[in-house]
This record gives C-alpha cells, structure tokens and sequence, in this order.
C-alpha cells in the first residue's frame, strides 16, 4: 500500500486510512510505503489516532524529506509504544528496499 | 553523543517554556530545518501548548456553558417561587381565593397585586378572598400597597374580602387608612366564603 501525505494531515484523512488498513480493510496487516512532502503536517485529532493504527500493518517504510515532518513521526512513533515496524527513510528506494526484507522476514 | 546547539535556539525555547508557565498557551517556537534531537523538542513542545491551547478554550466553553444553565436555572427559580408565592386558587366559579404565607415585602406586594389583578381580569371573578391567615408580618411600607390592591380589585367589578387579619395587621391597616377604605373583613377563610356562596346562590344562607 502506498500513502501520499502532504498539507494538512485531518482526522477525516485518518480515518479514511483506518477504513483501509484496519481489519476487514483491503490493505490490512500489508507493507506501507508512505511519502510525505516538506509541507505535510497533523492536527491534534489525527495526532491522536494514527498511532492506534499499529498493528494493522506488517511494517511502514515512512520517505520523509524534512527534518520537522520527520520529528512529528517520531513523536507520534513514540506515542505508539515501540518503533520496530515504523522506519523513516530520506528516499524511497531504500525505504523500498527495506520493506522487501520486512516482507522476507 | 554532545550536539552543538545554537544558544538563540535555547533561548527561545525557554522563552516559551517561561511564557507557557504564565498561561500564555499561544505562543509557538518556530521551526526551522534542523536534523537533530532538539528539534523533536520543539515539535514536542508546540503539540503541548496546541493541546493545553484547546483544553483552555473547551474549559472556557464549557465554563460559559454552566454560567448560561445556572442563569436559565435562577430564572426559571424566580418564575416557580413567584408562583407558589401567589397561588390564586378559583374555589368557586368566579371565586378566587389567595391565602398568603409568610413575610410580605414590597417585591412580593408588588408581584402579588400583578398575578391577582391579571387572575381577576382572567377569570372575570366577582369576589376575590385574601387571606392573610399564614401572614407573619407585613413591612411597614407594604400595607398600602395591599390596600391600593383591594381598591383596584373592586375597580374591576369584584368585591375583595379579607380574612384571618391578625390584630398586629389590623393596627397597621387603621394607622394607614383608618376608616377611608371600606374593607370586608372576615375571621376565616370558610366564612368569607359561605358569604360570597349566598351572595351568589341566594337561596343558600351564610352561617
């Protein structure tokens, strides 16, 4: 499953996404590669209810391209509990590669 | 592992940490492109004063909210105590009858003359009983006020009775109005009201 993220991150967008990956959804429990632009960034109600989705996926390869977005992960990584499944990457090769091995895992 | 930090950037968090202190919740650091572990601060610090932001104003809303219920709750306290502080009761077809409890003030003199002169005009009533059986004690400066009530009762056609008037009342009605108002005045409400029955009714006969 591929995301692309970019402005305004609303609970709307999350939700959508919960439809999708969680379970009974057509992407549940599958690789996610998710591309963000330097502008993306999240409210305080999708803030609170993306990590939630943990678990509903096998492993999320995150292509980040600044500093601030890639802070604003990590938060919301940590708000998750452990990391293991979430990787930030600065392109989307590598983030691809690394999901290939997550899928061989 | 140390990581070199620009002592503006120190500042200015500080800055807003002590602004946050004194509940300014609306300042925000910027943010610039730095990849290192203070940034994850500077976000970190602005996602808290984002929600202690909205915690103040669903606080404030929410403060606002339980002001307007407290405001609808007194009103709507003033409304049932004025009620029941003015139970005009129709005992009879055309027969009304307000038996009063407790202190009269002028507020309430003024809120009862409203409710009894409405009720009479309402109910085109031809007698109207006021007992005073429960009455404590009237203010000094009501008792006219009372007594302009049974003229303007009788300037609507009915007849105003008084009943249970004690002698501390009767003391207050003779020092205002001695004799200049002619008042029916009836020891209890039962026998104000047997005399209205055969004025009504003549061929039944009060006792």
């Amino acid at each position: 499953m591929r995301i692309y993220t970019s402005g305004s991150v609303t609970l709307a967008d999350t939700e959508l996404l919960f439809e999708r990956m969680g379970p009974g959804g057509d992407y549940h429990g599958e690789r996610v590669l998710t591309l963000t632009t330097k502008d993306t960034a999240y409210t305080s109600e999708a803030r609170k209810r993306l990590p939630q989705l943990r678990g509903h996926y096998l492993a999320m390869a995150v292509v980040v391209q600044s500093a601030i977005v890639r802070a604003a992960i990590n938060l919301m990584v940590r708000f998750s509990g452990e990391a293991g499944d979430v990787r930030m990457f600065g392109s989307e090769d590598e983030a691809l590669a690394w999901l290939d091995v997550a899928d061989a895992g | 592992m140390a990581v070199p930090i620009e002592a503006a950037r120190l500042g200015r968090l500080l800055d807003v940490v002590v602004a946050a202190s004194q509940g300014d919740f609306d300042v925000r650091l910027p943010l610039e492109e730095h990849d290192d572990p203070l940034l994850e601060i500077e976000v970190g610090i602005n996602y808290m004063l984002e929600e202690l932001a909205a915690q103040r104003d669903r606080n404030a809303a929410q403060h606002e909210e339980l002001r307007t219920n407290a405001r609808v709750l007194a009103e709507q306290q003033d409304h049932l105590v004025a009620a029941l502080s003015t139970p005009v009761i129709e005992v009879w077809p055309g027969v009304l009858a307000l038996p009063l409890i407790g202190h009269i003030t002028d507020a309430r003199a003024a809120t009862i003359t409203a409710t009894l002169l409405a009720r009479v005009a309402e109910a085109r009533a031809t007698h109207v009983i006021l007992d005073l059986t429960g009455v404590g004690a009237v203010e000094p400066g009501t008792m006219p006020g009372l007594l302009r009530m049974s003229r303007a009762i009788e300037l609507l056609g009915a007849t105003c009775l008084w009943t249970g008037v004690g002698p501390e009342l009767a003391r207050q009605v003779i020092a205002i109005d001695a004799g200049a108002t002619p008042m029916r005045s009836y020891g209890r409400l039962a026998d104000a009201l047997a005399v209205v029955l055969a004025a009504k009714e003549p061929g039944r006969r009060a006792r």
